[in-house]
């Protein structure tokens, strides 16, 4: 093995000259590892064609600077990564820049980087980053550096091929569940439907007697069933023919899971934030109000949940589809009492991530069964399992008022939310005062210049439980406010589009992505009977976004033919990659608009598998076209940013084809 | 390539091929043939695996997506269009994909409809595959 030139935690160099990048965040479709590559690449001038990307494995060195964990969610990616890889690579340069000046016998000044080599732009002559490996070796690595100007970039704002999709076609990339471990067993599991139910009687023997099962193994209120094979371990589970109790609360439906939370708007909330003077008894205004509700919603990401541990004495193997390895490190570290260090998390593509897997759930099961069967244990959770155990998209139910003066201006605006905390659980010390911090982002520091303000919240105590799925609040509070704006604008016969370009004079960004998605779409264009335009704007993740939906609806029956979106990112890195994201954001949003809810029986999930939760299929996918705003701010995120806005889109489309409001999701027009 | 398998007759295809032989590339993504993530060819024809007992298999032509050729212009136009985002439910796309072309040279929207709708993408990549499939196509016919 040659020499290696390693600056710093995030890149390498060999006498090849093939850079090594290892990338902190979790791939799950969203670009990072392409995307923060080209940020390494670009500031050291690396050859993009002699680059390879790895998942990192290590400790606090690639925790993110910003929340101080290794984790991958919140659209934060490259917001809070891009200051530190640059200098991670205008280090590499400049340490190559100087062994380079050594090499070639020329002062530093002469020499300029590209594409890998090492030039002295005086003789032209030329040295590979390869052969400066020996020689950088022997120098120290600068803290201080200079980076390249926004006109020097020659990587970012391109739109280079991504570093995983060959692998992704050619079905050789590597999700959790593919992986194989010698003398693995394969760890499937039996469960209650009912929340909270308890086994009440199973045959163990009856598993045991399966040729290939090896274990049978209680964790709480599931079992598993230990195999050589899959097929042992299924029909081990099925063996076993658990007789489950009734559970916490057997009487636990839809209704009574929807009604909780509506009912809950009746009860005091606690202020959430309340900005401005507003004298809400003037009666020379106009008050407007309403209700919305959205029901709870699972992830339903296409790799089911799976982990797979190689527990040894004095260290721990986890691999695992995961966006927190920080989490998984400490979960694993507490149940095997090793040390953090000696817990290693390989990291794996994500066959969809959303959200799900900030939690780890499947970490502990699966080592308190390695712990046990004293193996290397595969667990893969079914699809049932994995509806079953969601982590839901928190229902919420919204109460809007809105007072608009005599001219029609808005002169005050009041939410309240009542909606399942996911903070509570999760991030408990930022629980403060009854107030979930992360249900009312977007709607609280709306750019929408009102006067008055005021938003109050409620938490719900339920037994379902709830955690982060793809946009968290911006999502919810979207439908609720761009919905309610478009219900004021309508009350007082202004067009939605002017109605918020009013309320947004003072912010050129804003109105320049409503403008955009507005002219693309054909904003005021005479549309046939039947069809409507609808729009929805919101600033969320660091980033603006306008969304305008135009829809047909025909008996009934709500069809979205064509989304057109402005968004304004601050700076695209690749702009493919966004692209990618917002149309994906718009169709699993749209998903979650027209088709998703959780159903509620028997005191658990009634919904578990994809015969009875429904999601958008390609027939009902329509053309979505994205419009990247180059503003030059500061970079914003945009993993999530395409969610929001699309529900109350398709909602204000609908109004405006039949003059029929829909202010609950999945939204439907045969509903009674 | 043939393959023995010492497994029940009643295990389904799809777990045969991913966990017994080692073929990772088709996917486990519901059981119930409601995604597609498991689609692989049997004899030609797009088959959901998972929907397979693997001894009905026995002596049929199989192919997975590892089995479908690297130029096959399916997967060409999935590289060039940059059709994946997780990966995840790509080779049942690809392979419900192939199918399709294999049926329809000339697809429209309607036949991308009907052939791809048993193929869910969480992700939301609806709109590139379906610009994949027509520049796959037209890749097949201009190339006879």
């Amino acid at each position: 093995m040659g020499k290696i030139f390693k600056p710093n935690q995030w890149v390498s160099i060999d006498e090849d000259g093939i850079v090594t990048v290892t990338v902190s965040k979790s791939e799950m479709g969203q670009g990072v590892y392409t995307a923060l590559t080209m940020i390494i690449a670009e500031e050291m001038d690396a050859d993009w064609d002699k680059i390879k990307v790895e998942p990192a494995i290590g400790g606090e060195e690639y925790d993110d600077p910003v929340s101080k964990t290794q984790i991958t969610g919140g659209s934060t990616s490259m917001r809070d990564m891009t200051d530190m890889l640059r200098i991670a690579g205008a280090q590499a340069r400049s340490v190559l820049t100087e062994a380079a000046s050594i090499k070639l016998g020329t002062p530093k000044e002469n020499i300029v980087t590209s594409n890998g080599m090492a030039i002295d732009r005086v003789n032209g002559r030329k040295i590979s980053y390869g052969d400066l490996v020996d020689t950088a070796l022997e120098l120290s690595v600068p803290s201080k550096v200079s980076l390249k100007t926004v006109d020097d970039f020659k990587i970012i704002g391109k739109s280079i091929h991504r570093v995983d999709v060959d692998d992704k076609v050619d079905g050789g990339a590597k999700f959790g569940i593919d992986i194989f471990l010698p003398g693995m067993l394969y760890a499937v599991m039996a469960r209650p439907n009912a929340y909270g139910a308890k086994p009440l009687s199973f045959d163990k023997e009856a598993a045991l007697s399966i040729t290939g099962v090896k274990n049978v193994v209680q964790l709480g209120n599931s079992i598993a069933v230990c195999a050589e094979t899959i097929g042992a371990a299924m029909k081990g589970r099925d063996a076993l023919a658990v007789q489950w109790d009734k559970g916490s609360d057997p009487s636990f439906d839809t209704a009574k899971a929807e009604q909780e939370v509506i009912t809950a708007l009746d009860r005091e909330g606690s202020l959430v934030s309340e900005r401005g003077n507003f004298l809400q008894n003037d009666s020379t205004h106009r008050k407007i109000e309403a209700s919305y509700f959205l029901p709870y919603i699972s992830h339903a990401q296409l790799e089911p949940t799976n982990c797979t541990v190689d527990l040894k004495d004095d260290q721990c193997h986890i691999w695992i589809s995961t966006q927190a390895q920080t989490r998984v490190k400490d979960i694993a570290a507490k149940i095997t009492g090793l040390p953090n260090d000696k817990i290693y998390v390989h990291t794996t593509y994500i066959g969809g991530g959303f959200g799900r897997h900030l939690e780890i759930d499947p970490v502990d099961e699966a080592l308190i069964i390695a712990k046990e069967v004293k193996r290397p244990v595969k667990l893969i959770w079914m699809r049932k399992d994995d509806m079953l155990l969601d982590y839901f998209h928190p229902a919420n139910a919204y109460k809007a008022e809105g007072w608009l003066d005599e001219k029609g201006n808005l002169k005050g605006l009041h939410f309240k939310l009542a909606a399942p905390s996911v903070y509570k659980r999760v991030y408990p010390n930022a629980f403060i005062n009854g107030i979930d911090p992360g249900a009312t982002e977007s709607m609280v520091n709306t750019p929408y210049n009102i006067d008055y303000l005021k938003i109050e919240y409620v938490d719900v105590d339920t037994i379902v439980p709830v955690g982060f799925w793809r946009a968290v609040g911006p999502s919810r509070t979207a439908f609720a406010v761009e919905s309610f704006m478009d219900e004021l604008a309508y009350a007082m016969g202004k067009d939605p589009m002017e109605f918020r370009l009013e309320l947004l004079k003072d912010n050129p960004r804003a109105t320049n992505v409503i403008k955009v998605a507005c002219d693309k779409a054909g904003w005021g264009k005479k549309l046939s009977d039947g069809c409507g335009m609808g729009l929805a704007f919101q600033s969320c993740f660091g980033s603006l976004i306008a969304e305008v939906a135009e829809v047909s609806v025909v008996n009934n029956e709500i069809k979205v033919n064509k989304v057109t979106c402005a968004v304004d990112c601050g700076i695209a890195i690749n702009p493919d990659i966004v692209r990618a994201q917002i149309i994906g954001g718009v169709i699993m949003g749209l998903s979650g608009a027209l088709k998703e809810k959780v159903e509620f029986g028997n005191g658990g999930v009634k919904t578990i598998n994809f015969y009875n939760y429904h999601m958008l299929r390609m027939n009902e996918s329509p053309e979505v076209e994205v419009n990247i705003v180059n503003s030059g701010e500061r970079i914003g995120g945009i993993g999530e940013t395409g969610v929001p806005p699309i529900a109350p889109a398709v909602a204000n489309a609908i109004y405006n084809a039949t003059g029929i409001r829909l202010r609950e999701l999945p939204l439907n027009l045969t509903r009674k | 390539m043939d393959y023995d398998v010492d497994v029940e007759p009643d295990v389904k295809l799809l777990w045969v091929l991913r966990e017994y032989i080692g073929l990772t590339g088709t996917k486990y993504g519901c059981g119930i043939g409601q995604c597609g993530a498991c689609t692989v060819h049997i004899d030609g024809q797009a088959v959901k695996s998972c929907q397979v007992n693997v001894g009905d298999a026995v002596g049929k032509k199989i192919t997975t997506i590892e089995g479908l050729p690297a130029d096959h212009p399916v997967k060409a136009a999935w590289k060039e269009l940059q059709v994946p985002q997780c990966g995840y439910c790509q080779p049942g796309q690809i392979m419900q994909a192939a199918y399709l072309i294999s049926q329809k040279p000339n697809p429209t929207d309607e036949d991308i409809d009907t052939y791809m709708n048993g193929n869910l993408c969480r992700c939301g990549t609806y709109p590139y595959i379906r610009e994949a499939i027509k520049l796959a196509a037209k890749g097949v016919r201009k190339n006879g």
